[in-house]
């Protein structure tokens, strides 16, 4: 009898205090999920609109998931999320998410194309493992704002660093390896997004 | 009172987690490569110490002994859910600034050392003030590596710039391997001010 | 999923994104053993054998039963229970059939849980949402590149006994200064291969 409570009472006390705090964490995670969904939506929603040139700072976190939701769609073309940037009808841009290898890791992100595919509107880096306070300083608004407006008809080489020597962009001083990368990638994904545009389905 | 100030001279000074216990290493040297990171991983090992040494004094007389480990964990991990949580929905960037680390609260020894150590032992209101002293002590180091870590890293101090631009930033600073030295260097100073006179471990209630 | 190559993934973990070189994971225990390299080989056989097993363990648990629930929330709680039990049923099973295995390995096992590495591995590959293959060799990889630090400290360590250190830096400090040089030596190899 003994040593059937033994065993008894501390399995009971485990279930107990286990199912306490389990109910604890429950009612905290079911107040806090929306928030948090939202939370990373705006994230991602920032991003978009960022890339598209669009006067964020002034937003609300309100103003740009309210914007977000009524101007931007989201479709799919060979297994690859777009979205479409309109306003009143009319197609002002469209943005796609990039994938690439930088100096640490991958670098992530979104570029945002103009409606006849021939300027860059923007980008911006959502994720990247790049030094800090070097490479890292690809999120820093001085940089990103360089990719204003690029022509990208001649997509033989669309960014070139140095603009003292023709160059339409500057890289980051002490930070090659992750400039070449980004330069790189853009390099690529530019071109690769303008044969995306031109398969059937785009934008149907 | 006068045991409130004991804790509070044994947690923060004499018997500091981090340069006398070498607890909680690997956080310390995780996020101090920034201030208010370190701050707010301190703050967020202040309230699970505290907190989590509270409850397990609270049961302490109703535990069984041999399950009285995964009570602990259980205990720590909830505490440091809600941390989680709290973050992700109010301070989404810290929370990708902080990372993996803040789970990692967990698997810091600080914690479950205090519970073995002293809430096991000694009532709750005491042991509340045992995890928060011990978790000051811990913020107080962090602090300091961080302090030099951003200024010669990054120029900055809690983000604010401070070195010009001509300041040749000692970007080593503020990775890994600066992050030993400065941990080894704090270890040697307190060493050399608080030499060892009673090698025992950390002081029981 | 990222489209990582597993086997780049198993590399990186020893070399670029050592778990204690750059991670910080697994620091208290390191310091700890690292003056005995017969007992840090030890350690590492263990820590990377508990490795493999939970970060496969609770890869199949996350995917299988928190995320189809909407119970990632509970994910740190079940983590360090689903590695605590793993390491109890080790321990048992070493201790009943292996009694030698036992009394060179078995005492670092209740060690091994509050090993700040093992939790870390099953929250990075969350994070990174590597799949089954990946998880398992990053487990691995993440094993033998901890057992690779430690039992080369316990090498430096060694020589170091018979040198003359300053008093305050004697154990902890001086395991953190030489940890720092070969945290240096090791950023040599980033950018050869990326896992993140």
């Amino acid at each position: 009898m003994p040593k059937k409570k033994r065993i008894f009472y501390p399995v009971v006390f485990m279930v107990i205090v286990t199912a306490f705090f389990t109910f604890l964490l429950a009612f905290l995670n079911e107040q806090t999920y929306e928030r948090i969904d939202e939370q990373r939506a705006l994230e991602f929603q920032t991003s978009v609109l960022y890339a598209l040139d669009l006067p964020i700072e002034t937003m609300t976190e309100k103003e740009i998931i309210s914007f977000f939701n009524n101007n931007v769609e989201e479709k799919t073309i060979n297994d690859r999320n777009y979205y479409i940037y309109s306003e009143n009808g009319t197609t002002q841009g469209y943005v796609f998410q990039f994938i690439g290898d930088g100096l640490w890791g991958t670098i992530s992100g979104h570029i945002a194309l103009d409606p006849n595919f021939t300027q860059l509107l923007g980008v911006n880096f959502t994720d990247h493992s790049e030094t800090p306070g070097l490479g890292g300083r690809i999120d820093e608004i001085e940089f990103k704002e360089q990719f204003r407006n690029i022509s990208i008809e001649d997509t033989e080489q669309i960014i070139e660093y140095g603009t003292a020597s023709g160059g339409n962009v500057d890289a980051i001083s002490g930070a090659t390896s992750t400039s070449t990368a980004v330069r790189n990638i853009l390099n690529n994904e530019i071109p690769d997004i303008i044969e995306l545009t031109q398969k059937e389905g785009f934008d149907e | 009172m006068s045991e409130i100030k004991k804790l509070f001279s044994l947690g923060v000074w004499k018997d500091n987690p981090v340069y006398r216990q070498i607890l909680g290493i690997c956080s310390a040297l995780a996020v101090t490569n920034l201030l208010m990171n370190s701050l707010v991983m301190g703050i967020g090992l202040i309230f699970v110490t505290a907190f989590s040494s509270l409850t397990v004094s609270l049961l302490r007389n109703h535990t069984p002994k041999h399950i009285r480990m995964m009570i602990e964990v259980l205990i720590i991990s909830t505490y440091v859910i809600i941390m989680d949580i709290f973050l992700k929905a109010y301070w989404p960037e810290m929370s990708d600034a902080l990372g993996p680390y803040v789970g990692l609260i967990i698997t810091n020894c600080i914690i479950m050392g205090r519970c073995e150590a002293y809430a096991q032992n000694n009532p709750p209101f005491l042991s509340f003030i045992d995890g928060a002293t011990m978790g000051l002590g811990y913020t107080a180091v962090l602090l300091f590596i961080a302090f030099f870590r951003e200024l010669l890293g990054f120029g900055s101090l809690f983000g604010i710039q401070v070195l010009g631009d001509s300041f040749m930033r000692w970007t080593l600073m503020v990775m890994p391997p600066g992050a030993f030295f400065m941990l080894g260097i704090v270890i040697w100073i307190a060493r050399n001010i608080f030499p060892d006179q009673t090698e025992g471990g950390p002081v029981n209630g | 999923m990222v489209e990582i190559n597993p086997l780049v993934i198993f590399v990186a973990s020893i070399f670029t994104n050592n778990m204690i070189l750059a991670n910080f994971l697994g620091m208290c225990s390191f310091i700890a053993v690292s003056n005995e390299i017969e007992t840090s080989f030890s350690l590492g056989q263990a820590v990377t054998f508990v490795l493999t097993a939970t970060s496969v363990l609770n890869y199949l648990i996350y995917h299988y039963v928190l995320v189809p629930y909407n119970l990632e929330y509970l994910r740190f709680i079940i983590f360090i229970i689903v590695i605590a039990a793993f390491v109890q049923l080790v321990e048992m099973i070493i201790e009943r059939y292996f009694e030698n295995l036992y009394y060179s390995l078995g005492i670092f096992l209740p060690l091994i849980t509050v090993n700040c590495a093992i939790l870390g591995v099953s929250l990075f590959m969350v994070i990174r949402d590597y799949n089954l293959l990946q998880s398992l060799l990053f487990g691995a990889g993440s094993g033998i590149g901890w057992t690779l630090a430690i039992v080369a400290m316990a090498g430096i360590r060694k020589k170091l006994k018979t040198a003359s250190i300053p008093k305050g830096l004697e154990g902890p400090g001086i395991t953190l200064i030489i940890t720092g040089i070969m945290a240096l030596a090791f950023l040599g190899f980033s950018g050869i291969v990326k896992i993140q």
